[in-house]
């Protein structure tokens, strides 16, 4: 099969301090690839850079083997689904219902009983179901991790990039994140996802990257 | 620059061109503010976010602009066809409120740049009491969270694959409500936290407070602030004249 991403030589700098020093990976559609490493080693960057939010580093990157960067971020977010690292940062409503109808409707149609349903089944199964209409700003950050995490499930055509998903996240939360990811597998899309947990991808990692001192090394998984 | 000397330019200019009521003077005067833009710490993403910032305002002149010139009828015509009449005195006014807003707009752009807490050390500085300088500072403090609240609801429906240009008229109102109301919310939220945070504390409990930092005086600020004084009463005294 071929990489969704190959990353060649990406060297990134920030602030004059370097990020990445000529790094080299691929990444696999059907794969759920993990990024590991200390607080400030440069995981988000790398999924900002793989979801075109920051236009500016050296080195080549191919997306669906053309250059990354002849690809308008709009194609970009047709194709994927980005997490980011600040949970407040992926809402956009006031409420979880909100939030999750606009995923569906996009304003570009009306709300109808089919979309509801869909909604009520996805609240359901990330233990929602009585929150789903209150203010997202009065819900624990856990709860608040989850209204993101549910997107997924409305995104399931799309690669998933999940920056640091655990965060906030209780036992429950955790094992409801493995069995959807388990299930995406399933359907032939994997993700990217930047943890400092690698451990708890076990059951659904393919392979897991370190990054460490600008460079990345694979720790597990095929070459 | 202390904040100090930044806060007595600003309030100067913006002073003038309230005082000012000629074309020349106000171009004068926005010209001087250009100047200190490029001066007062000039970087590319400066000028980048300062130009971000006037391109949405910049609509608002302009439409002030026009309903100034096509609805003044005082002084000799200068234009006339069909229905539209331009008047003398119509495009002054035009003229003198669109450089004074652009003057005004600058000038509270380059204070938006000033990091909120050294509002504080500078009102402290001329002895105001800290209440009200923390009430100043906050004021700074949250439009710049509302900005940064609007530039991730910006992001976020980039990323929802959602151009608001393109959503029909009649669900755009639906979708601004949509977006806005949690905007507010959620900068003032923020905000009520800060005020909690403020209790944890302690605010207020002990009538003395210590200052970390501290901003002094340089030799320059007292250059600056003396000669930026001269110049005022100078043009006062033109204008008076």
């Amino acid at each position: 099969m071929k990489p969704l991403f190959s990353v060649n030589h990406l060297s990134f700098f920030y602030d004059k301090k370097i990020i990445f020093d000529t790094i080299d990976l691929e990444i696999y559609r059907n794969e759920v690839t993990l990024i590991s490493g200390e607080n400030g080693c440069g995981k988000s960057t790398f999924c900002k850079i793989l979801y075109k939010s920051l236009p500016e580093y050296s080195g080549t990157i191919l997306f669906e083997e053309k250059n990354f960067q002849s690809f308008e971020q709009s194609y970009i977010t047709s194709k994927m689904m980005y997490i980011q690292e600040q949970t407040q940062n992926n809402l956009l409503c006031s409420t979880p219902d909100e939030d999750l109808a606009i995923w569906q409707h996009k304003f570009q149609k009306k709300d109808n009983e089919i979309l509801k349903e869909e909604r009520t089944r996805i609240f359901e199964r990330f233990g929602l179901k009585n929150v789903f209409e209150k203010p997202l700003w009065e819900l624990s950050t856990g709860q608040q991790k989850r209204v993101v995490l549910a997107g997924l499930l409305l995104n399931k055509h799309k690669f998933w990039i999940l920056d640091d998903p655990l965060f906030g996240l209780d036992n429950e939360g955790v094992n409801i994140l493995l069995s959807i990811l388990a299930q995406q597998k399933l359907s032939g899309i994997g993700a990217l996802i930047a943890t400092q947990r690698p451990k708890a991808f076990s059951l659904v990692a393919d392979k897991v990257f370190e990054i460490a001192d600008a460079h990345v090394t694979q720790i597990i998984g095929n070459k | 620059m202390n904040t100090r000397t930044y806060l007595i330019i600003s309030i100067i200019i913006s002073t003038l061109s309230l005082m000012m009521h000629r074309i020349v003077h106000l171009s004068v005067l926005f010209a001087l503010c250009i100047v200190l833009v490029f001066i007062l710490n000039p970087t590319k993403k400066r000028f980048a976010l300062l130009w971000k910032r006037l391109r949405f305002l910049l609509i608002l002149i302009v439409f002030l602009f026009i309903m100034q010139m096509l609805f003044r009828h005082d002084g000799v015509v200068l234009f006339h066809w069909k229905f539209i009449t331009l008047y003398s005195e119509g495009m002054r006014i035009a003229f003198i409120v669109s450089i004074r807003l652009l003057i005004l707009l600058l000038i509270v752009s380059l204070l938006f740049d000033i990091p909120y807490y050294n509002f504080i050390l500078a009102l402290r500085g001329w002895k105001f009491p800290y209440e009200l300088c923390l009430m100043i500072a906050s004021t700074f403090y949250f439009v710049r969270m509302f900005e940064e609240q609007l530039r991730i609801t910006k992001q976020q429906l980039r990323f929802r694959e959602i151009n608001f240009g393109k959503i029909p008229l009649f669900r755009k109102f639906q979708a601004f409500s949509a977006i806005i109301f949690p905007v507010l919310a959620h900068a003032m939220h923020t905000v009520r936290y800060r005020a909690i945070a403020l209790d944890i504390k302690g605010f207020r409990l002990s009538p003395y407070r210590t200052y970390y930092i501290s901003q002094k005086l340089k030799w320059f600020d007292y250059v600056i602030q003396i000669l930026a004084f001269l110049v005022f009463v100078f043009i006062l005294y033109i204008i008076i004249k």
